[in-house]
Formats: structure tokens, C-alpha cells, sequence
């Protein structure tokens, strides 16, 4: 069994409001040396087999379900095994 | 921000280019203009003795795209949407919305835009930005938005997506995008359509439409005469985003089109909401000259109508413009389309003023240039110019008469689908599919009471199992019963047979929509779609729409008072069906006279007004059949004229208990969802109808029929009223059945609560 994550990402130029929004609510409650917020989203996938295959399985479900490659990028962490 | 860099003019070595060269060029900057638009460029250049910009190339493709200059569609709207104004008319067609006459201290402000070729690649951010880019239209008017409609055309639910996008993640994306602007937003959207049709596989359509309201001396226009006058920007950052939306929009979507994926704007109405309150309030204490949004085409276009709108020209300084990104060119910053801009025109000594106003709504907002004598627009970025260029010359794009071809009209035999013993079974199957169902599935996800001005709400009848309205009703001013009546859609299935009369019958179906209300028909908006229009048999069919919407408001007394055009709708080879959405709002004096859409009463009789053309062209239960058709019956606007007179003379006099109009899925249709809001049964005779097959009286869409409902004791009367009109007495409501006979013979009986059963849920499935 190997552990993946897909972390998701907006690509660079993409608004991410709610990211925004916390760091004008943290400016607001007096954390001025936050310069910005960004906002990331794992996904942890337990997959049985290698893990080039996992790694590959992982790859697949993300561009096919997880990503929305107009707006987000995404990589693949593999944990260990 | 930029100061580890030295900014460099780019020039573009145009004049002496071939063919080949301006071919590659427009390509490489991605200006989708073709070969001869191209060499106009090149002989501009050349006279005036200098290569262009990077700048201005970009420039004059946003300004010569179809979307922002309507090159292939200006002659035909002109020639029949020209004049069609009333007394009541403020403004139409001229700026960014229609403005219309509410009361003696009021206007109503409206428009309606389509947002396809964003919310095709892209569905969540595509629709969402759709409904912000309406909003600020009505908003740069002076006006507050009251209230949303989106009209969605979507794919067939079962079509094998393969590689393109499945109709269910596009439905699914798109409603939620408009779900998620409008609510967070806090307009109410109280109205639109949902159709099917096989043509929008992987090619929906968004057209959302928005209503506003303004004090009379409130409104603004979209330029200011005043050289001087300084030039705000305010609202969101400029960034990367949307990038060649607009020179996108103007060609077709082909497979795999990753380029386009910077073209799709993003949309934050955590910033549109506060944006609305501080315009408005500037706007209140008299600080605003003039403004403009920044929709498609971005600074670019806004700025080049503002100036050229009064006469005027400009000096702009990109240097100071908020961005997002670091390192952004002067000539991305021109054409972006990032969202939740506005572009103000004020006098400079009311600036601290109105910075004062958007600093309180926590909004950002940067001086970009002002506005001079002449007609020269000038843009420097870093202390250098990048663009010098006279506005005449820009924004005279080319014009085209293109060519086309107008289908024959010819009636074909018809095989009609065989009669049936029994249809009980047929009109569930009918009350549960994607194009009969109910649509609250959708509407449920839209705050469509926010803001307490909804009176009459997109779902209507008893608690938990309401029906569909034919037009929601808002009361736009507080401590007025005066209301406004809505209701926007179109018929593909009618207008891919015959474009002139489907789009009449269309019209007369949003005309019905009002009357069944009891409102007043008072202006109309369209947002036509169209495949290709370098395709003759596409702009035959535009040309043949347009015709027919300038027919019908000349006859009936309806001004055109805002449109707008989407060509290039077609992907897979396939264009769409014509697509003319009609979006129509009418003024009912007292909105407490509002006529339910549903059976009230059991025991009551039921009426239907007008006359039902024979035909089942275009309509559902071909489809569901999957058979063709080759000829459209005609709409007869002069009995439409009675139609209105008799429906408001009755309204006014209380006779009726409910209406609804028959369209989609014929009388039968109708019957079931006017039973359904209250769980009120119908026994239906058609025998009296006219003498077609029963297969033709249940389910024809054509003519301009509405059922109504009234007290026995107050058909005379009716009758009377409707003296000028086709009045057959067809049923009597009561019980828990909807049944149907035509010459004694019993052809369906169904059982309400059976017909909700698949009626809630024919879209489960898919959002």
C-alpha cells in the first residue's frame, strides 16, 4: 500500500478569494508582517501496489476528477510505503 | 514594484509584411482577425509614416472583434430594431443597459449578456463572471440590481461526451457558478429557462440578465463631455485573467483549445458587493460624471467609448493601475478582463471625496488619466508612450454584409407518431424528462427572496409542492405596490425549423408569460446566439430572427431597449440551433392583482383562450419520439394584440382565478403543472378544441393559447371580455386525477401525486 497526496494549487494569477480575504482579516486583527495567504488542498490516496503504478493511478484520478487544469496545477507527494 | 526592470517598447514590424507574415502575426498575438482586416492595419500604418506597438495591435483587435464592434451583425440590427422605441423609452440601445420609465421618479434598468464561449471551457467561472459582468451594466447605469434571471441551454443528458466536457459536469459547474455569484452577491434571482437540445453538446449557452432601479436623475451615461475630467478606476486588481476573451469569443471553440485557458475571467463578488455600495453612494451625492464597466475587451474598449462617446480624447498613464501579478506588460494590462472593475469619469476636485467613499467600503481604486480635446488616445507605461492612436480610426471596424442564405421553408410529409390507446403512461414519461421536469432542482440553489422585494417567486403554490411560475414579480421601490413582471427564455427546438417563426413564437410565449401574470408587456431584451456567421445558412437564420423580433415590437408597441449578439457558438463541426432569448419585463400596477399560475379552486371551469394551430413542429413530444419536422405554422401577432387587451380588461376586473400559458408540451403540460401547485385534479375535454387528431390537441405548442381558470358564475362575463378572442370552455378542476378525453373516449388519467413523483425529480441526475 503507498500513501499519495495530490496537492491542488491555483495557478499563478488565479484570485483566490477566500485566500484573500483571510489576509485582509488578518491584517484587520493586527498581523501586518503576513504579505500574503495562499490556500492548498491535499488529497491522501491509499493505493495498493507499486509505487510507480500508484504514483501513475494518483495522476490519473487527479486530472480526470480532483484538478480543473484551466484554474489549478497540481503535484503528487508520495508519502512511503 | 517594477523598478528592477527597464521597460522597453515593443514595436511590430508590420508595414512591410506579406501576406504570409500578417497572417502569422495575427495569429501570434492572437487578434483573430483575418487577412483583409489585417492589411487595413497595414495601409493605417503606413500612412502615418511608423511601425505600431505591441499595444496597439492588441488594441484594434479588441476593438474590431465581433464581440465588441458587432461587424457582422450592426447593418441587420439597424435595419430592423432601429427606432423601436416608445414614449416611456429613456434610453435604447445606446449604452451598457435599456433604461425605461417605472413611475414619475423612477426607472427600471435592464440587459441581459451572453457569457457561452467562457462558460464552455471553463463552466463555474464562466457563469459566475457572466452574472457579475449583467450586474455591473445595470450598475454603471446608477442603478441598483434588484434582480437576476439566467436562461441556460445546455447539451442532450445522455450525449457520450468522449473527450469534451459531459453535459452533467457543465450543468453542474454552471448552476453552481451562478448560484454562487448571485447569492454571495445578495441579488435575488428570481427568473429564466432551462433547455436541452442536442446542438449544445459541449457548447452550453449562459445568458444571464439583470434588473436594476434608479431615481430618473440618478441615471448616468457610459461617457462624459467634459475635457478634464478625470478617469478612476475602482474595484478589483488587473490581472492575467481573461486575456483575449473578447478575440476568443469571436471564433469557434475547437477540441483541446488549452490556449484559451487564460481567456476565462475570475470572478469575486466578496469584492462586487462592497463595489455596489460605494458607486451607489457616490453616485447619490452627485460625484460620478459618467461610467462604464469593464466587461469584455477590458480598459481597452471601456475607455476607447468613454472618450469617443462624448467626442473627446485621452491621456492615459498605465503606470499607476493596481495589478495582481508582478511584471504584467502595458499591453496586458490594457486588454485584460479581469473582473469587478469600474471606470469613473469625476471632476478632480470631488476626488478626495470619492476616495474617501471607497476607502470606507474597503475598495480599491487608482487615477488612470483623463479625458482631452480631440479625438487622440494616448497611453504611456513607465514615462514612455505605447500607444498613439486616433480614436476615429479605431473604433471604425470593418463592417460586414456578409453572405447568406435564407431555408427554404418547404412542408415535408410528416409522419406523426401513432395515436395512442392511452397516454398515461407517455405524459409521465413527459413529466419526468429533462425537458418537462420541474427545474427547482436548480432554482432551489438561487437565493430567490434576498433582498424582500420578490413578490412573486420563480416557484409558486402551496409549500413543498409548488409549480412553476410563467413570470416572478418584484417590487422594486419601497412603500410602492407597483411591481415589475420577468420572465426570459427562447424555443431552440422551434427556431432550428423555421428561425423567423420560432423566434415569433418565443416572443409570444414571453408575452404570455407577463399576461398570465397580469402584467403589461413594457420592454423587451434579446440575447441572440448564433453558430458561425461566416456560415450563409447561420447569418440567413440570425437575419431571419432579428426580422423576427422587429415584426413583433412594431406590431404589439414593445421597445427594444438592450440586446446583445454571441456568434461563433459551435464546437464539433456542429453549430448551434438559433438561440434568441427574449428576455421581457412587464409593469403590473398593484402586484397584490397578480394571477396565480396554478389551479386555486375545485369545481371551477377551465377555458382555453386563443387558437391552437395544428402542428407538433418543434415540439417536446417530437423530440421525445425522436422524430423531425420540416414546417412551422405561423403566429398570429393581430390575435395576440386581442389577446393582451382581453387578459389585462379581465385582470383588472378580477376575473380570473388562475392562468398559464401552453407552450412546451402543449395543453397537457400545462394542465399538469397548473394542478400540481395545489393539488388540484382536471378533467379535460378537448373535443371542442378544433378537429385535429387528439395526438395534435394534447401536445402542440403553436399559437397562442393560455388556460384559464374561472368561477362558474363569472363565465359570462369572461366570455364577454375575451368577445374578440377564441374562448373554448375545455374542463372543470377538482379531485386528485388530471384527465383528458376527446370525443368521449378517456385518453389519459393520471394521478397527481404519481405526475410530482417525476416531475420533482427529472433532474436529479444531473445537478
Amino acid at each position: 500500500m503507498v500513501r499519495i497526496g495530490v496537492e491542488i494549487e491555483y495557478l499563478p494569477g488565479v484570485e483566490d478569494p477566500e485566500a484573500l480575504n483571510i489576509g485582509k482579516n488578518l491584517l484587520i486583527l493586527g498581523y501586518d508582517r503576513v504579505k500574503q495567504v495562499s490556500i492548498r488542498k491535499t488529497y491522501m490516496l491509499d493505493i495498493s501496489g507499486s509505487r510507480e503504478e500508484a504514483e501513475k493511478i494518483a495522476r490519473n484520478i487527479a486530472e480526470k476528477l480532483l484538478v480543473n487544469k484551466i484554474i489549478q496545477n497540481y503535484r503528487i507527494k508520495t508519502a512511503g510505503e | 514594484m517594477m523598478a528592477d526592470r527597464k521597460f522597453r517598447v515593443k514595436s511590430v514590424r508590420l508595414r512591410e509584411a506579406d501576406e504570409r507574415r500578417l497572417i502569422s502575426l495575427s495569429k501570434r498575438y492572437s487578434l483573430s482577425l483575418n487577412i483583409e482586416e489585417m492589411r487595413r492595419l497595414q495601409e493605417y500604418f503606413k500612412g502615418i509614416g511608423r511601425e505600431p506597438t505591441d499595444v496597439e495591435l492588441q488594441a484594434m483587435a479588441q476593438a474590431w472583434s465581433e464581440h465588441c464592434s458587432y461587424k457582422s451583425s450592426k447593418i441587420y440590427l439597424k435595419k430592423y430594431l432601429g427606432n423601436l422605441r416608445t414614449d416611456y423609452t429613456i434610453l435604447a440601445m445606446e449604452d451598457d443597459a435599456g433604461v425605461v420609465e417605472f413611475d414619475s421618479d423612477h426607472a427600471y434598468v435592464i440587459k441581459m449578456e451572453s457569457h457561452n464561449h467562457p462558460s464552455a471551457v471553463e463552466p463555474y467561472g464562466g457563469a459566475a463572471t457572466g452574472v457579475g459582468g449583467v450586474i455591473r451594466d445595470v450598475l454603471c447605469m446608477g442603478a441598483k440590481p434588484v434582480a437576476l434571471m439566467d436562461s441556460l441551454f445546455f447539451g442532450k443528458p445522455d450525449f457520450e461526451a468522449g473527450d469534451r466536457l459531459s453535459t452533467r459536469f457543465l450543468m453542474r459547474g454552471i448552476v453552481g457558478g451562478i448560484r454562487d455569484y448571485g447569492n454571495r452577491v445578495g441579488i435575488p434571482n428570481v427568473s429564466g429557462s432551462v433547455d436541452f437540445h442536442e446542438s449544445y453538446n459541449s457548447n452550453p449557452l449562459v445568458n444571464a440578465g439583470c434588473l436594476g432601479i434608479a431615481k430618473r436623475s440618478d441615471i448616468r451615461r457610459s461617457f462624459v463631455t467634459k475635457p478634464g475630467t478625470l478617469l478612476l478606476l475602482v474595484g478589483g486588481r488587473t490581472g492575467r485573467d481573461g486575456i483575449h476573451g473578447v478575440t476568443f469569443a469571436s471564433r469557434s471553440i475547437k477540441a483541446g483549445d488549452k490556449e484559451n485557458a487564460r481567456s476565462v475571467q475570475l470572478g469575486n463578488p466578496i469584492i462586487k458587493e462592497p463595489l455596489i455600495h460605494a458607486i451607489l453612494e457616490a453616485n447619490d451625492r452627485g460625484l460620478i460624471l459618467g461610467m462604464k464597466d469593464l466587461g469584455g475587451g477590458g480598459l481597452s474598449s471601456a475607455v476607447g467609448e468613454f472618450c469617443l462617446g462624448g467626442g473627446l480624447g485621452g491621456e492615459i498613464d498605465l503606470t499607476g493601475v493596481k495589478l495582481k501579478e508582478e511584471r504584467m506588460e502595458p499591453w496586458e494590462i490594457w486588454i485584460s478582463e479581469s473582473q469587478e472593475r469600474m471606470l469613473l469619469g469625476i471632476d478632480e476636485k470631488d476626488l478626495s471625496a470619492l476616495v474617501s467613499i471607497t476607502d470606507a467600503w474597503d475598495v480599491e481604486s487608482s487615477v488612470i488619466g483623463r479625458v482631452v480635446e480631440g479625438n487622440n488616445l494616448k497611453i504611456e507605461f513607465e514615462g514612455k508612450t505605447v500607444l498613439d492612436l486616433d480614436l476615429n480610426f479605431m473604433t471604425s471596424g470593418p463592417l460586414y454584409a456578409r453572405h447568406f442564405l435564407v431555408p427554404e421553408n418547404v412542408p415535408r410529409d410528416l409522419v406523426l407518431p401513432r395515436e395512442m390507446k392511452r397516454y398515461d403512461d407517455l405524459i409521465l414519461e413527459l413529466a419526468g424528462s429533462p425537458a418537462g421536469c420541474s427545474r427547482q432542482r436548480i432554482v432551489r440553489q438561487y437565493d430567490y427572496t434576498v433582498m424582500g422585494s420578490t413578490y412573486k417567486a420563480p416557484l409558486t403554490g402551496l409549500p413543498n409542492i409548488e409549480t412553476h411560475s410563467d413570470s416572478a414579480i418584484v417590487m422594486p421601490v419601497s412603500g410602492s405596490n407597483k411591481g415589475i413582471c420577468i420572465t426570459s427564455g427562447s424555443l431552440p427546438a422551434h427556431c432550428a425549423v423555421d428561425p423567423y417563426r420560432g423566434t415569433l413564437l418565443a416572443l409570444s410565449e414571453g408575452f404570455r408569460n407577463i399576461l398570465c401574470s397580469g402584467g403589461d408587456p413594457h420592454s423587451l431584451v434579446d440575447s441572440l446566439n448564433f453558430g458561425d456567421p461566416e456560415d450563409p445558412m447561420v447569418m440567413g437564420q440570425f437575419i431571419e430572427s432579428v426580422r423576427a423580433i422587429g415584426d413583433f415590437c412594431r406590431k404589439l408597441g414593445i421597445p427594444v431597449v438592450a440586446g446583445n449578439v454571441s456568434f461563433y457558438n459551435r464546437s464539433g463541426g456542429n453549430n448551434i440551433a438559433p438561440t434568441p432569448t427574449i428576455l421581457i419585463a412587464g409593469i403590473i400596477n398593484d402586484a397584490g392583482n397578480a394571477i396565480p399560475n396554478h389551479f386555486m379552486e375545485h369545481g371551477s371551469i377551465v377555458v382555453l383562450a386563443g387558437r391552437q394551430t395544428p402542428g407538433l413542429c418543434g415540439s417536446m413530444l417530437l423530440d421525445h419520439v425522436k422524430k423531425g419536422c420540416s414546417s412551422h405554422p405561423d403566429v398570429d401577432l393581430d390575435e395576440l394584440q386581442k389577446l393582451r387587451a382581453a387578459m389585462l380588461e379581465a385582470a383588472e376586473n378580477k376575473l380570473i382565478l388562475s392562468a398559464h400559458d401552453v407552450t412546451q408540451g402543449g395543453i397537457v403540460m400545462s394542465a399538469m403543472e397548473m394542478s400540481l401547485g395545489r393539488s388540484v385534479g382536471v378533467d379535460i375535454d378537448l373535443t371542442d378544441i378544433s378537429s385535429s387528431r387528439s395526438l395534435v390537441k394534447m401536445f402542440s405548442e403553436s399559437g397562442n393559447c393560455i388556460l384559464l381558470e374561472v368561477r362558474e358564475e363569472l363565465l359570462e362575463r369572461l366570455k364577454s371580455t375575451f368577445r374578440d378572442v377564441q374562448l373554448t370552455t375545455i374542463g372543470r378542476t377538482g379531485g386528485k386525477r388530471i384527465k383528458f378525453t376527446d370525443l368521449s373516449l378517456l385518453l389519459a388519467d393520471v394521478d397527481i401525486e404519481e405526475a410530482r413523483n417525476r416531475w420533482d425529480h427529472g433532474l436529479d441526475d444531473l445537478v
